[in-house]
């Protein structure tokens, strides 16, 4: 006890002085940023020849805000663009992502299909998903529903940081941050409307519509995106652990819509996006409910920006986030029928102020400070629905500050980087990390070093008062060389070990849920990228491979192969490729292996569950595309899982739901028509 | 069926490669390498000796590139702002046309351009092929690349040096 109060008075005085220094740390970064003079990227360009300017590598992805190249870059990055996105013939997020070495998908629970990433269920909270700046994480559970859902046709290109983004990011940046970039930004002008019909053997898989408009007068910029669509999650029999079915043909409907809208006045800009989710399930937790239900997860963002230069080389963001976020909600007629009727929204209002310029020709420093304040509110009427002492809204707040400084020296590049963050719920959260990189002739080299945390939702806090952020040690090596001009070849070593997850557990007799932090899990392992370029067309191609750590959470775990996690592959290779026949006609085959899975299925006499093992899968994809067909107008042809493989989402941990069908071979056919 | 993935990568590795992509390089370094490129180009040698004129079409955050790149040569060059294309071009000797421009836009211009015998720059490499423009760049393996359209640059007036030619990637060539 004595000990105890001896240290919570180090802690506090340790606080007292850590967290005013950070902020004041920021502020003298922010006064320096007034002495630093105009961009010197131009200077530094035109004291070149241009065999030396033909030889610059140039900027793939943003740190902080500094563009560098993905060699340069102090993260595990993968980088997907639009033309890779249309040749592949994608038909959503989860064909793209599934490409991203160690990414994967399972089923949680009620027809949710979310991520995994590097052998880890990232689903909740875990990986962060940012659509033109704006975070997309639902707020009560911190999840991103996939499957269907967000409009790949709008999409220019999709940066992933696979490993920690928690310093800059925060909140849900834990194990990864997939930033999707749309076309509805400034540069694009015209009209572009595409449609995507998708059929399975015996019923429509997909159908939607985008229409993409651009346009630029003077300096006013004006770009909006709407999309609708449908789909079906599969046109199997879904089977529970107790042998119950139903045949989700009619009862596993996707609906999706969304707008994006900007306007952009010289540094002025406004954006809005609406996204409108929803899908049909009977699967339920374990066993399979009478009637189909529906989910929704509604989301309302607007965010308003200045940009303003300090000197020309400091840039200076203020910005303001709104956003309601309706998630999980289930109020129709079947859901209040099955008593589960649930309807909740959560508000969040975020005012920030980042920063970010060159020093001097080598050291680039970016940063911020953000303050959030969280409001949720129950909306159901029933005594039951309620947060914890039965308060139909609770209110939190956080506050934040981080700093990113990325130093070239002659012989290494330093990035490095701290947040520092203060609920008012949970406490502090600090997490620092740095990062090494080595450029030298056609190698280069990264080491990556640091601590990332995963915040407790609102779930998370009302339903555990004493829920805290769980905190991960993430490590990667990356080695990169250049086979040729045109061929790139890279190896990354990883460890992630996390400590205190905050676990998700489901009574499977009362349905009630509850949060805890208990024990560590993680994960190590290999992945390998080789890109190559040709006018023939190109080819990515990887491998990723895990194993877990020892000691992992037994809720994870595979019985008798503790290197394992359910649910996830050891070994995945995938094939992203193009081959141009003539300058208008392309073939893109892509493919997607996974090694053997474990997953549950059934329960035996006893109502134990059952472990399975699941035999390697192949998504085998084929789409041609035929650009031009007419003027401006492009056609594709494709069909996705050729060898019909019936693939199937595993949940990733025991929670007593069976493997979830995903579509099977399907039949795709798309049109996209420009007008300037 | 793993073999058969095993040849497949295997097979893979071993294709040969010859790279080429459009991807947008960034507008400041086009300003820098527009000007760079100006100094190899024969019909500007004379003009390197009094002054050189850019007209920008409707971008003033390019036009600050410009300029910020044009302190750092040794020759004059004066650059203007061309909000609409109603504007006569025939003092102009380099028009840089901005990726997004529309395309009856784009045709107004270049129907000068090719009248007044002015190099036509495009950011976007994706149209001057179709659009009949003489110079962009794209982003090959991470760095800048020339794009030449022979056959415009003909029209226009413009001989590139062999250095230019040497490093771009040349299209439409003429026998």
């Amino acid at each position: 006890m004595v000990s105890e109060t001896w240290m919570s008075t180090l802690i506090c005085k340790i606080k007292k002085i850590v967290r005013p220094s950070i902020f004041f740390f920021l502020g003298i970064s922010a006064a320096f940023s007034l002495w630093a003079q105009e961009s010197r990227d131009i200077d530094k360009w035109m004291d070149m020849d241009l065999d030396q300017l033909s030889k610059v590598k140039l900027v793939s992805v943003s740190v902080g805000k500094k563009n560098v190249t993905i060699r340069e870059a102090p993260g595990i990055i993968s980088l997907i663009t639009s033309e890779e996105i249309r040749n592949s013939g994608a038909r959503d997020l989860i064909d793209v992502l599934r490409l991203v070495p160690g990414f994967d998908f399972n089923v949680d629970v009620e027809g949710a299909i979310g991520i995994g990433v590097r052998g880890n269920w990232a689903y909740e909270g875990k990986a962060m998903l940012l659509l033109d700046g704006q975070e997309m994480n639902e707020r009560q559970y911190a999840i991103i529903p996939f499957g269907a859902h967000f409009p790949i046709d709008q999409i220019d290109r999709v940066e992933i940081i696979r490993g920690p983004g928690s310093s800059v990011y925060g909140e849900f940046a834990e194990l990864a941050v997939i930033n999707i970039i749309t076309k509805n930004n400034p540069g694009s002008e015209g009209i572009t409307l595409s449609s995507t019909y998708g059929s399975m053997s015996d019923t429509e898989a997909r159908k939607n519509i985008n229409v993409m408009i651009g346009k630029k007068i003077k300096d006013f910029n004006m770009n909006l995106g709407v999309y609708a669509g449908d789909a079906k999650r599969s046109r199997l029999d879904y089977t529970d652990i107790y042998g119950d079915s139903y045949s989700m043909k009619d009862n596993s409907k996707i609906e999706a819509m969304s707008l994006n809208l900007n306007l952009q006045y010289k540094n002025l800009s406004t954006r809005f996006i609406m996204d409108k989710y929803r899908y049909m399930m009977r699967d339920g937790y374990d066993q399979v409910y009478e009637l189909p239900m529906k989910y929704t997860f509604n989301s309302y963002s607007l965010e308003t920006k200045y940009e303003t230069h300090v000197g020309k080389a400091f840039k200076l963001v203020p910005r303001i986030n709104v956003s309601s976020f309706y998630p999980w909600n289930s109020t129709d007629e079947n859901s209040q029928l099955l008593d589960h009727f649930y309807k909740v929204r959560v508000d969040r209002l975020k005012l920030s102020l980042q920063f970010s310029g060159d020093v001097t020709d080598n050291i680039f420093l970016s940063g911020g400070v953000m303050q959030n304040f969280d409001r949720g509110s129950i909306l159901g009427d029933t005594p039951e629905d309620s947060y914890f002492d039965g308060e139909k809204r609770v209110h939190f707040s956080n506050r934040a500050a981080f700093f990113q400084a990325f130093v070239k020296t002659p012989v290494i590049i330093i990035t490095t980087g701290l947040r520092y963050d203060h609920h008012n719920r949970y406490g502090d959260s600090m997490v620092p990390w740095v990062g090494l990189n080595k450029v030298y002739k056609k190698f280069y080299f990264k080491f990556l070093f640091g601590q990332t945390f995963r915040a407790p939702n609102i779930a998370n806090i009302t339903l555990s008062d004493s829920i805290k952020p769980e905190k991960s040690t993430e490590f990667d090596m990356e080695i990169g060389y250049e086979l040729s001009g045109s061929m790139i070849f890279s190896v990354n070593l990883f460890s992630t070990k996390i400590k205190d997850p905050i676990v998700f557990m489901v009574d499977p007799e009362t349905q009630e849920e509850s949060y805890t932090n208990f024990g560590k899990t993680g994960t190590w392992g290999i992945e390998a990228e080789w890109l190559c370029k040709g006018e023939w067309g190109y080819i990515n191609t990887n491998y990723s491979f895990y194993r877990a750590k020892k000691n992992g959470l037994d809720l994870v775990k595979v019985e008798g192969n503790p290197n394992l996690n359910l649910g996830s592959p050891a070994h995945k290779i995938t094939l992203n490729s193009s081959f141009n026949i003539t300058k208008k006609f392309s073939v893109n085959p892509s493919l997607v292996y996974y090694s053997k899975r474990f997953g549950y299925m059934s329960v035996d006499e006893n109502e134990e569950l059952v472990l399975e093992s699941f035999k390697p899968a192949t998504l085998v994809n084929l789409f041609i595309l035929y650009k031009n067909v007419i003027k401006n107008l492009d056609a594709g042809f494709g069909v996705y899982d050729v060898t019909r493989e019936n693939f199937r989402f595993l949940q990733p941990y025991k929670g007593y739901h069976a493997p979830l069908p995903a579509t099977t071979r399907e039949i795709l056919l798309n049109i996209r028509y420009h007008i300037q | 069926m793993r073999k058969k993935i095993a040849i497949l990568f295997i097979i893979s590795l071993l294709l040969p490669v010859i790279v080429q992509g459009l991807d947008v390089i960034p507008e400041d370094m086009q300003a820098v390498l527009v000007l760079k490129i100006i100094s190899f180009t024969k019909n500007f040698e004379k003009l390197l000796k009094s002054e050189v004129t850019i007209g920008i079409f409707n971008n003033d955050e390019i036009l600050q590139h410009f300029y910020t790149a044009s302190k750092k040569v040794s020759f004059k060059i004066q650059l203007i702002s061309l909000p609409d294309t109603s504007i006569s071009i025939e003092k102009i000797n380099i028009l840089y046309i901005p990726k997004g421009t529309s395309q009856t836009n784009i045709e107004a211009l270049n129907k000068q351009a090719k009248k007044f015998k002015v190099l036509t720059v495009c950011g976007d490499p994706d149209v001057i092929l179709d659009r009949n423009l003489s110079l962009s760049f794209y982003v090959l393996n991470e760095s800048p690349k020339i794009l030449v359209n022979m056959k415009s640059s003909k029209e226009e007036g413009i001989s590139f040096s062999g250095k230019v030619l040497g490093l771009a990637d040349v299209r439409n060539i003429e026998k």
